[in-house]
């Protein structure tokens, strides 16, 4: 890695907000449903209202004789022009993925499921046809609930049972560690189905070329080289006459990461109508469509010695999908994180864990911020709460015993997975600076002494970025790792950036200019950055999983320094002086040494560009590229620990947040604004999905979340302010700039944190604990008992 | 979610107005606030078929203070919005629990458009003017082609989201005697956060009485069909207002077989609504011992 | 019988233009702006009321758009995040935003700051308590929110200043 010039201003590390913000905030953004493209057609979709259904006719005259309509599709017909996909992976070969459809044809299977498209002049009218389209179901029982499912009849025909997959792992001498345990604490969890709800729904705007079979294809979405890909394949189309854009994209968290059977058949329906189609979800779809997550149900032990150390974890978790493995990325995420990241904080000495995954008639389950990390993070950090109180030991002091220090790594857990470095004693450090705790728990000993219910709760935490290539590579699945840049000088003397990482508000474009800037030495407004459009863009990974800095940033990084080195060559041919004598600071080549201007960056740009004879014979490039990804470590970790304070009122059961603090370390920041925005982000989901949110289903696999009004997200009046406390991190030895993914942090803690705080003062007041998301009021009120004593239900 | 095709009516006169539902009936939807409305109407859950405006309805806004038969009342007009019950002076002046119940609804954009009238005839079972209507013993005046009527409140709310309103009728007004200065008013809600609608409610009305015990009206919402005056545990609270434990059990006794089974339980419903009463009570007490040292 | 397509001519006043438009009587106000006039800053989150990007003001207050028909807005005065812009007075709410990072993706933002301003003007001495309840019936999924509160705070103390 090349010395970084410095003098620029603004460069790594500085908290600048993001130059689209500006735009933003005037109303000019540009979403998918902002983009007008003349005689374009709208779809709508006729979906499943029932959870599980034999669809036994489908009358569509009707509907394609009202105002307005071009077409009409039944799932046969997109199917005639599209294949079916399998959420199958070659790493796990038993699992069980039957063959989904872009549409239903011959069954639903969860409500919501697209049964018919409708193609009109306005969504209006597509919805006033599809309201004509007649349906005639035969209505089957509907599996809801996961503990049922692997008795229950499959609900696939062909399929003998209602099992994905089964994994299972198990240290030699577990059971004789439980057994000669001097405590084990046990806890059951029920972890609630919930979703991301990005503020712009999902959308596609496909466009249909037939003389050159070109397809192009502006979506919401995170990953546009993996969607090209896909629509290529689906609709057998040549991918590279595929072209995929991200316009601005109104934030995702995983839920615009994967295929959508709904928007590649709006792509089909361009490809047989020749005509520009767009689909908006709306709202309602919406909430019956994306992606969900987390539905599991874990059994956990933990075994600790008579001095509170951590012996063994035994975890068994039920985990729910819906009725099909999710395309392309399978539906593994969630339980390999459950059990690969079990105690990951700790020293311990054995591990038993197995994950029964199951399908459900239910919505389609994927990768929502933090994928499976909050779930292993709430299990452990209860248990090991837990634990403390029964050994009698400080819930922080039994941290301190058990946290896996500097000189533990590389460190192999029980589970198989493998450390390379994380953080957890300068987090503590950092928290014991941070926060007052003697005076914290001073003050709920006295709120407790004046009858109120307070506590606090702790969460270790550890999130795994910035994923290499085997994670998917062995899975022989078609997602990338890398990610690449191409950095251009204009004969302005100004830079044009051409990234293959993804925007979605996270503020990627804006790090990535920082990175190039710095490399550079120049400053930020010299940068320009072009994002998402895979005509453009090396084919990337886009953004999932926390990566868009550590490897974006990094080709970013690679490419600006052998451009850097282009230029310098040019300018010491230009200056009849050694290139090693000379810089780049703001818009001129300097002298490096004392700094002095000698030759504008502008006027060396034009020479090269349009007199290049100048130059000795010397063909200017003007261009570097550079790709990169992980090639030395298959992930990188981040470590942190989140500290929640709550007020629980005992007469409503509700939970007020008083305080959370989150203490974080990923490496090296390239701007803090955004990291910190990324932080407090992920919290906020997390204690969403901690408190209120819900993907609930009736017996019949209807879905009662369908708005906004019965999904509950948190807003501003229910959050506190989340503080945020930077550890020090110790040195990355990856191949990179060092920095590691921050995005999900925040989510992956929050619940956990929360969930603690309030089972330490239903402890405190010798009631039983909460063990079931969401943490409703109704449910604090169990705890307390105050239900049962009202004599009535 | 958009909304099916409709025609649209935007009467000027209360005539025309009239005439108009006379004529369509159950066929038309009356749009004022359209808060509830239009997005019942995005969703495709109701189909009407004629949509009639009534916010350019001429003299139909506005709260005066008039001498009724039974003395001094209020009468809030069919376009009065959210907002103005608390920014309006007669109004706070008049009916002080009014703007108790308005202070928990809603963000600023939904008090600009919503109306008290409009959110009478929606009748959810848990919303704050049905419930204070009821403890305030309010009078809802019908009117259609066919003549006018007065029907109280207690009489007008029959389910949840159903009320005695024909489909040819509307809700002109709502009549509220004064408050006189030792009524003391109530009101309190349980929600997920300040101006989520109601899980449950309580409004509080008791209105002393020369010689007598103070004519009481305790009423809960968001625990059965509709808000639910409480006449047994109102007289029990008129009568001795310290006894909590009885009045408690007297709630369950009156309440409970009304609950509705609905997501969250009723269980759950019934211990806010005990909350809610001893919060009422407590209220209540707290004054009277204000009074006593006057 | 009544025509239920029939178009209904609509007349108001759209950030100081005078428009004349035919409508459908079922078009909101919020797909008026967007389609009709072609002012997409006016968002859709979920055509409900129910999470306040589609906020404007009609006739200085502010309003779903999507709860209200286009012809609601018959001889009323609309005005959007572009008017509000390009009129200034949105201009120190949104130069705090941008200071502190109080958007991400954008998509809310607008009714955040029209809401933000309505709520500042009708009480100055406003608290932070006061704002986050003031934006009850907003939802931003990205900031968590503080970033949005901080910047209004810190404008309500400057106006007060001012």
């Amino acid at each position: 890695m090349h010395e970084s010039p410095r003098g620029a201003g603004e460069g790594l590390g500085s908290p600048v907000p993001p130059f689209r913000n500006r735009r933003l905030l005037a109303g000019r953004g540009r979403y998918v449903a902002d983009l007008r493209v003349p005689g374009c057609l709208h779809a709508a979709f006729l979906r499943s209202p029932l959870g599980h259904a034999r669809i036994v006719r489908i009358d569509v005259e009707a509907a394609r004789n009202m105002p307005g309509v071009e077409a009409v599709f039944t799932g046969a017909d997109i199917a005639a022009a599209c294949s079916g996909y399998r959420g199958a992976t070659a790493a796990f070969p038993g699992l069980r993925a039957p063959l989904q459809h872009p549409m239903a044809l011959e069954k639903a299977m969860w409500n919501g499921e697209p049964v018919v498209l409708v193609v009109a002049d306005s969504r209006a009218r597509a919805e006033d046809a599809c309201a004509r389209v007649q349906v005639e179901w035969e209505e089957l029982p509907a599996l809801t609930d996961p503990r049922a499912a692997l008795s229950a009849p499959p609900i696939h025909d062909g399929l003998p049972d209602n099992r994905v997959l089964q994994l299972a792992q198990r240290s030699d001498d577990v059971e004789s560690v439980f057994a000669r345990a001097a405590h084990v604490v046990e806890c059951e969890f029920s972890f609630n189905r919930h979703t991301g709800v990005p503020m712009e729904t999902r959308g596609v705007l496909a466009e249909f070329e037939p003389f050159e079979r070109r397809l192009t294809v502006h979506i919401s979405h995170q990953c546009p080289h993996q969607m090209q890909e896909e629509f290529a394949r689906l609709l057998g189309l040549d991918a590279h006459r595929v072209r995929v854009i991200c316009p601005d994209v109104g934030g995702a968290f995983g839920i615009k990461q994967q295929l959508y059977g709904d928007e590649l058949a709006v792509c089909a329906a361009s490809v047989l109508l020749g005509r520009p189609v767009r689909f908006i979800a709306d709202r309602a779809e919406s909430m019956l469509s994306d992606i969900q997550a987390r539905e599991h149900q874990v059994k956990a032990r933990l075994a600790v010695d008579e001095a509170g150390r951590l012996l063994a974890f035994d975890v068994q978790d039920l985990y729910a999908i819906g009725p099909y493995s999710q395309y392309p990325r399978s539906s593994l995420g969630e339980p390999r994180a459950i059990l690969g990241l079990c105690g990951a904080p700790y020293r311990f000495g054995a591990f038993a864990g197995s994950s029964d995954i199951v399908f459900q008639n239910k919505g389609m389950a994927g990768h929502y911020r933090g994928v499976g990390h909050p779930l292993a993070c709430a299990v452990t950090e209860a248990l090991v709460e837990e634990a403390a109180r029964a050994c009698g030991v400080d819930p922080l002091e039994m941290r301190r015993r058990n946290f896996l220090g500097a000189e533990d790594f590389p460190y192999v857990s029980p589970t198989g997975t493998r450390f390379e470095r994380l953080a957890f004693p300068q987090c503590l450090a950092a928290l014991e600076r941070a926060v007052d705790l003697p005076a914290l728990r001073a003050g709920i000993a006295q709120a407790r002494a004046e009858g109120r219910l307070q506590g606090v709760g702790i969460a270790a935490f550890v999130e795994q970025t910035s994923r290499g290539p085997w994670f998917y590579g062995q899975g022989l699945q078609a997602v990338s790792s890398r990610d690449g840049c191409t950095l251009r000088l204009e004969p302005s003397g100004v830079f044009r950036c051409i990234s293959s990482v993804t925007e979605q508000g996270q503020g990627t474009e804006m790090g990535v200019r920082q990175v190039v800037a710095e490399a550079l030495g120049v400053e930020l407004d010299m940068v320009e950055v072009m994002t998402g459009d895979t005509a453009a863009t090396f084919h990337g990974g886009g953004t999932w999983g926390s990566r868009g800095m550590a490897i974006g940033g990094q080709a970013a990084w690679e490419a600006a320094g052998a451009l850097r080195g282009e230029i310098l060559q040019l300018a010491a041919i230009a200056l009849k002086a050694p290139a090693d004598t000379l810089s780049i600071r703001g818009d001129y080549i300097v002298d490096r040494d004392s700094g002095a201007p000698r030759l504008a960056l502008r006027a060396l740009a034009e020479a090269a560009h349009f007199r290049p004879y100048e130059f000795g014979g010397m063909q200017p490039q003007l261009v570097a590229c550079a790709t990169y990804g992980p090639l030395k470590q298959p992930y990188r970790c981040g470590s942190g620990i989140q500290l929640s304070h709550v007020d629980v009122d005992p007469d409503t059961g509700q939970i007020r947040l008083l305080r959370h603090v989150v203490v974080h370390e990923a490496g090296r920041v390239v701007n803090p604004l955004l990291v910190d925005g990324q932080i407090r982000g992920g919290v906020a989901q997390g204690l969403g999905a901690a408190l209120m949110e819900e993907c609930a289903y009736d017996a019949r696999g209807r879905a009662l979340a369908s708005s906004l009004s019965s999904y509950t997200v948190p807003m501003a009046i229910d959050l506190p302010d989340i503080e945020l406390v930077h550890a020090e991190s110790p040195t990355l030895t990856d191949d990179g700039l060092g920095i590691v993914g921050v995005g999900e942090a925040g989510t992956v803690g929050a619940g956990a944190a929360v969930m603690n705080a309030l089972n330490d003062a239903l402890a405190a007041a010798g009631r039983r604990r909460v063990y079931c998301l969401p943490l409703t009021p109704e449910r604090v009120l169990r705890a307390l008992g105050a239900l049962e004593s009202s004599g009535l239900y | 979610m958009k909304l099916a095709p409709i025609a649209y009516l935007r009467p000027r006169t209360e005539e025309e107005l009239l005439a108009a539902l006379a004529r369509h009936g159950s066929r038309a939807a009356i749009l004022a606030g359209g808060q509830s409305l239009i997005p019942e109407l995005a969703l495709r859950q109701r189909a009407p078929q004629v949509l009639v405006d009534i916010n350019r309805l001429e003299g139909a806004g506005g709260v005066r203070c008039i001498q009724g038969d039974d003395g001094p009342e209020l009468r809030i007009g069919a376009l009065t919005r959210h907002d103005d019950v608390q920014t309006d002076h007669a109004l706070r002046t008049h009916a002080p629990m009014l703007a108790l119940a308005a202070a928990h609804i809603g963000n600023a954009a939904v008090r600009n458009r919503g109306t008290v009238c409009g959110s009478l005839a929606q009748a959810d079972p848990a919303a704050e003017f049905p419930l204070a209507a009821v403890a305030l013993n309010a009078r809802i005046v019908l009117r259609s082609a066919r003549g006018a009527r007065v029907v109280a409140a207690d009489d007008f709310f029959t389910g949840a989201n159903a009320t005695v309103r024909q489909p040819d009728e509307y809700v002109a007004e709502v009549r509220i005697a004064c408050a006189q200065p030792r009524d003391y008013g109530f009101f309190d809600e349980v929600a997920r956060r300040p101006t989520a609608p109601a899980i449950v409610g309580v409004a509080l009305s008791v209105r002393p009485r020369p010689g007598e015990a103070p004519d009481v009206r305790l009423a809960i919402g968001g625990v059965s069909d509709r808000p639910q005056l409480l006449e047994r545990t109102s007289l029990a609270l008129a009568r001795d207002p310290r006894d909590a434990a009885a009045l408690r059990a007297l709630l369950h006794a009156e309440l409970a077989p009304l609950a509705q089974h609905q997501h969250p339980g009723a269980a759950y419903r019934l211990h806010l609504a005990a909350v809610l009463l001893e919060r009422a009570r407590a209220g209540w007490c707290r004054h009277l011992d204000e009074r006593l040292k006057t | 019988m009544i025509d239920e397509t029939m178009a209904l001519r609509l007349r108001c006043s759209v950030n100081g233009r005078e428009r004349v438009d035919d409508v459908p009587a079922r078009m909101t106000l919020a797909d008026y702006l967007r389609d009709v006039v072609g002012l997409t800053g006016t968002r859709l989150g979920c055509e409900q009321g129910a999470c306040g990007a589609c906020t404007v003001l009609l006739d200085g207050k502010a309003v779903r758009a999507c709860l209200m028909l286009a012809v609601q807005a018959e001889g009323m005065h609309v005005q959007t995040i572009e008017g509000l812009t390009a009129g200034g007075r949105l201009a120190d709410l949104q130069d705090a935003f941008h200071r502190h990072a109080a958007l991400q993706c954008g998509f809310c933002t607008a009714g955040m700051l029209i809401t933000a301003d309505d709520a500042l003007r009708k009480d100055p001495a406003i608290s932070r308590e006061g704002v986050k309840r003031a934006l009850t019936g907003h939802i931003c999924r990205c900031t968590g929110y503080q970033p949005i509160v901080d910047a209004i705070v810190e404008v309500a103390q400057e106006r007060r200043h001012a």
